[in-house]
């Protein structure tokens, strides 16, 4: 098949199955209201359609080069970082909705759910394909629509709604901005394309300073840089466990991919953006950890770790950005990768004890940190699963998160500058101080005696059980066999230095 | 004064008046119009710049665009604030600050 | 072993490690039968545990031997070795360090053995004896601990031709090695670790050395104070993330503040130092 013709079918996919989705998830229950929603097996087989569309878009494009295509009549390019955005969030997305099909079986408007969450990892992948800065901000506008709908999806919860309020109004805030940016860029530049943006700015000028604040304020928003990163644990926390690991395993770095994009086109403006780039990683590493340390709630945990998860991202690019460093940016979308796994195994696996023990009972409380006291007796693959993540998360050799964060701290060793090595040095004890908060989880859950309420939890089926094997799995293999995505992590690395003008 | 630069003074005040709306209003409602303002600002700034690099039309169908989106937002943000009233009991944003710390 | 690597003296290091593994193994795999036995780690509270467990006792012994460096066990050789490698090749005040480290290990190995396995009993804590498993694995590190050094020659074959290429390793045979070793700086060693294990049997007569170094045995009790450091660290860390939980407020106009602080300070920043581009 024609390489142009696949890859916008692996972009259009699931943004033409999701109304279809809906359709038919919707008349089936007004027909039959008391049979099984056929939905979730709908968008199960729509993104395991996608994985294989991926697969061969891949082997089709030399492994990520980059390479236009015609969407329609616009013009798009995949290259190694959009497969790196694009392939987290279908294969994690595709997981989640297996996840959801007993996660979600018998919520209210269930075929809602699934058509947004298909929705949505269509228009990451757009998102990561766009090289249009206005396409770009459709883009990432109709990805935050969508998870305004997915975080309030619990509507008759106070709690749910609170949350996607405050995360729809900073959120929208952001979005502004980054127009506001546009408008400044398009008005100096009379382009919106980013090629030509990049070209034609190579020197500096105060109008394309402000536009650059203004984009990395705006993305940032979605981003979760400090301190714009309030709504994020209200919304990771209070959100449906699927969409929670959606969310904090590929929307919030689709803000950053957003972020990078329109910062590789004005970067000849000035020298100081990987510096803030560095900036902000450091302050949501210091942040997000700092935060995580005494939470009480398990999902609002992992969601200040995901801050500062973003923060380690941050280093690395802003690592390339700065020295020219392409391991700082291989290591960077390496541990965005690595993150996604980690990050998206953590909630499943918080959600598959969640739904053991309230959302089975027909309960809408959040998992406390207590409440995972001696769980390991009765949900020992849960457990296993959280355990793997939340060490990998804290950088524990061999698992995936220790390779990549390794990567990047091998860039700031080679960056050879004492800048580099104290930010790199500072990061190693941030890691350290991370697992003074995910330790004892895993601690609690293997140790202490369990509490009443794992006594009585329900059991959990295998549509949840699937996705957490096979991604404990990813985790530990891509912890030995690290070496396993260098293909792509290094040209998703090509393509941002080339996309700063560093090539 | 030319009508460009009393253009960018509307811009900077809708903004401003919206973003100011943000930081002080406490009613939920009252806060979805400051948002409206600031995105009215920002289609404003999308016409102009089109107009300032001799693009009318680009510059507008990009206004359009916005428009659409932001309409849909608008519209999601007022049915979350219709469910808050419904299941909250208020629209105040003072009550609306139980996920904290 | 570091010190003879810096020092150039590559085969001496490796052939310390050897034994080193061998003699290490056979103490840590000894105390852990102490310890099983007695159900403490406290040295204070053990003593006499000789008469219980013989043959620990035995096996222990040869392992401290080795580690003090007493001639034929082959932590004697390795370090002696280590001595000579760094007195050819490093400077003078390292070698009269490293010689003095080589003392005090003599000393406080004696003393370790003395405590737990000679004398009294201090409490009423009986052991019984280590259980066969056990012995069947100390019995062969004994035995390495004191035969290992024959193998002096083979060892350096295997580096110098196979491992180690490229890092000039002489091949020697064994009995080349074991005469290098026999020389004055040898007997210099030997005497400072007799030194300490005199120091040790006149123990009583040193008294005001005891005294002396007080404060360092209460520093070390004290662990140099770094388990003070380590729980104000803790602490501090723990109470600055309590602190700043207030940040997150939850009020929606304080989140849009923080967006516009961020806006500013990116702003304010560019200003500062972005302009230079």
């Amino acid at each position: 098949m024609d390489v142009s013709l696949l890859t916008s079918l692996w972009v259009a996919l699931p943004l033409l199955s999701s109304p279809v989705i809906y359709l038919i998830g919707r008349l089936t229950v007004r027909r039959t209201p008391h049979k099984a929603n056929p939905a979730g097996w709908l968008a199960v087989a729509a993104l395991a359609i996608d994985a294989i569309l991926l697969a061969l878009t891949v082997d089709a494009n030399n492994k990520g080069i980059a390479t236009a295509f015609k969407f329609g009549d616009v013009v798009m390019r995949a290259d190694g970082i959009s497969f790196v955005l694009g392939g987290s969030a279908v294969l994690l997305g595709l997981l989640v909705t297996i996840f959801s099909l007993q996660y979600m079986a018998g919520e209210e408007g269930e075929e809602k759910y699934y058509a947004l969450l298909t929705a949505m990892i269509g228009t990451i992948v757009g998102l990561g394909c766009t090289r249009d800065l206005f396409n770009l901000w459709v883009w990432f506008e109709a990805m935050a629509i969508t998870s305004y709908m997915l975080v309030a999806f619990y509507r008759e919860q106070p709690a749910s709604l609170e949350a996607g309020i405050k995360y729809l109004v900073q959120s929208a805030v952001g979005s502004t901005l980054v127009l506001l940016g546009i408008a400044l860029v398009f008005a100096s530049t009379g382009s919106l394309d980013l090629d030509h943006i990049m070209l034609v700015t190579q020197s500096g000028s105060t109008l394309l300073l402000a536009a650059g604040a203004l984009f990395l304020i705006g993305f940032g928003v979605k981003a979760a840089l400090v301190p714009m990163h309030t709504w994020l644990p209200d919304a990771h926390s209070m959100a449906p466990s699927g969409i929670s690991a959606m969310l904090s395993g590929v929307v919030i770095e689709a803000g950053l991919v957003a972020l990078l994009r329109v910062m590789g086109a004005i970067s000849g403006s000035s020298l100081a953006w990987g510096w803030l780039l560095l900036g902000f990683g450091l302050l949501n590493m210091t942040l997000g950890n700092l935060l995580a340390l005494r939470q009480t709630q398990v999902k609002r945990l992992l969601a200040f770790s995901s801050i500062s998860h973003v923060g380690y991202m941050l280093v690395g690019l802003g690592l390339a950005v700065t020295y020219g460093l392409h391991d700082g940016a291989a290591g960077a979308f390496f541990h965005l990768i690595t993150h996604a796994l980690m990050k998206g195994l953590a909630f499943l696996a918080v959600g598959a004890l969640m739904y053991g023990l309230y959302l089975a009972n027909h309960k809408h409380d959040a998992l406390m940190v207590d409440d995972l006291n001696g769980a390991s007796k009765r949900y020992p693959l849960a457990v296993f699963g959280l355990s793997i993540a939340v060490l990998g998360l804290g950088g524990l050799p061999p698992l995936a998160g220790f390779m990549s964060k390794w990567q990047i701290f091998v860039a700031g060793a080679e960056a050879q500058s004492t800048a580099a090595l104290v930010i790199v040095i500072y990061m190693a004890l941030n890691s350290v101080l991370s697992l003074g908060y995910y330790a004892p989880l895993v601690n609690r859950m293997y140790r202490k005696e369990p509490s009443p309420v794992i006594l009585t939890g329900k059991r959990i089926g295998w549509q949840i059980s699937l996705p957490l094997v096979l991604l404990t799995a990813a985790v530990i293999l891509l912890g030995v066999y690290p070496t396993a995505l260098s293909w792509l992590t290094d040209t998703a690395a090509t393509s941002l230095l080339a996309l700063f003008g560093a090539i | 004064m030319s009508l460009a630069s009393i253009i960018i003074l509307v811009i900077l005040g809708l903004v401003g008046i919206g973003l100011y709306a943000l930081l002080i209003t406490r009613n939920l409602i009252k806060v979805v119009i400051g948002l409206q303002m600031m995105v009215k600002g920002a289609i404003l700034a999308l016409v102009l710049a089109g107009r300032l690099s001799g693009q009318v039309n680009l510059g507008q169908s990009l206004a359009l665009t916005v428009v659409v989106a932001d309409t849909i937002v608008a519209v999601i943000a007022l049915a979350l604030a219709v469910q808050i009233r419904r299941h909250c009991g208020t629209l105040d944003l003072n009550d609306l600050a139980t996920l904290r710390r | 072993m570091v010190y003879a690597v810096g020092a150039g003296a590559i085969y001496a290091a490796q052939f310390h490690l050897l034994s080193h593994s061998i003699f290490k193994a056979l103490l840590f795999l000894g105390a852990g039968a102490v310890i099983h036995s007695v159900g403490t780690r406290d040295m204070r509270l053990m003593g006499g545990l000789g008469k219980q467990m013989p043959l620990v006792r035995t096996v222990f012994v040869i392992g401290a031997l080795a580690l003090a460096g007493i001639p034929i066990l082959n932590g004697f050789w390795s370090k002696e070795l280590v001595l000579e490698g760094g007195l050819a090749n490093g400077p003078l005040w390292m070698y009269i360090l490293m010689v003095s480290g080589a003392g005090l290990t003599a000393f406080y190995t004696c003393r370790m053995v003395s405590m737990v396995f000679f004398g009294e009993p201090r409490t009423h804590l009986h052991g019984h004896d280590a259980g066969t498993a056990m012995k069947i694995a100390l019995i062969p590190l004994a035995f390495g601990a004191l035969t290992s050094w024959l193998l002096a020659g083979p060892f350096s074959h295997l580096l110098g031709e196979e491992s180690l290429p490229f890092h000039g390793v002489h091949t020697l045979t064994t009995l080349h090695i074991l005469e290098e070793i026999i020389s004055i700086p040898t007997l210099i060693a030997l005497l400072v670790v007799a030194l300490g294990l005199l120091a040790w049997w006149q123990r009583g007569r040193l008294g005001w050395m005891a005294k002396a170094f007080n404060w360092l045995g209460w520093s070390a009790e004290h662990s140099f104070g770094f388990e003070a450091i380590n729980h104000a660290i803790v602490n501090g860390t723990q109470a600055t993330g309590e602190g700043l939980r207030v940040t997150q407020t939850g009020q929606l106009n304080w989140n849009v503040m923080g967006i516009l602080i961020g806006l500013l300070a990116v702003l304010a920043t560019l200003i500062i130092f972005g302009l230079g581009a």
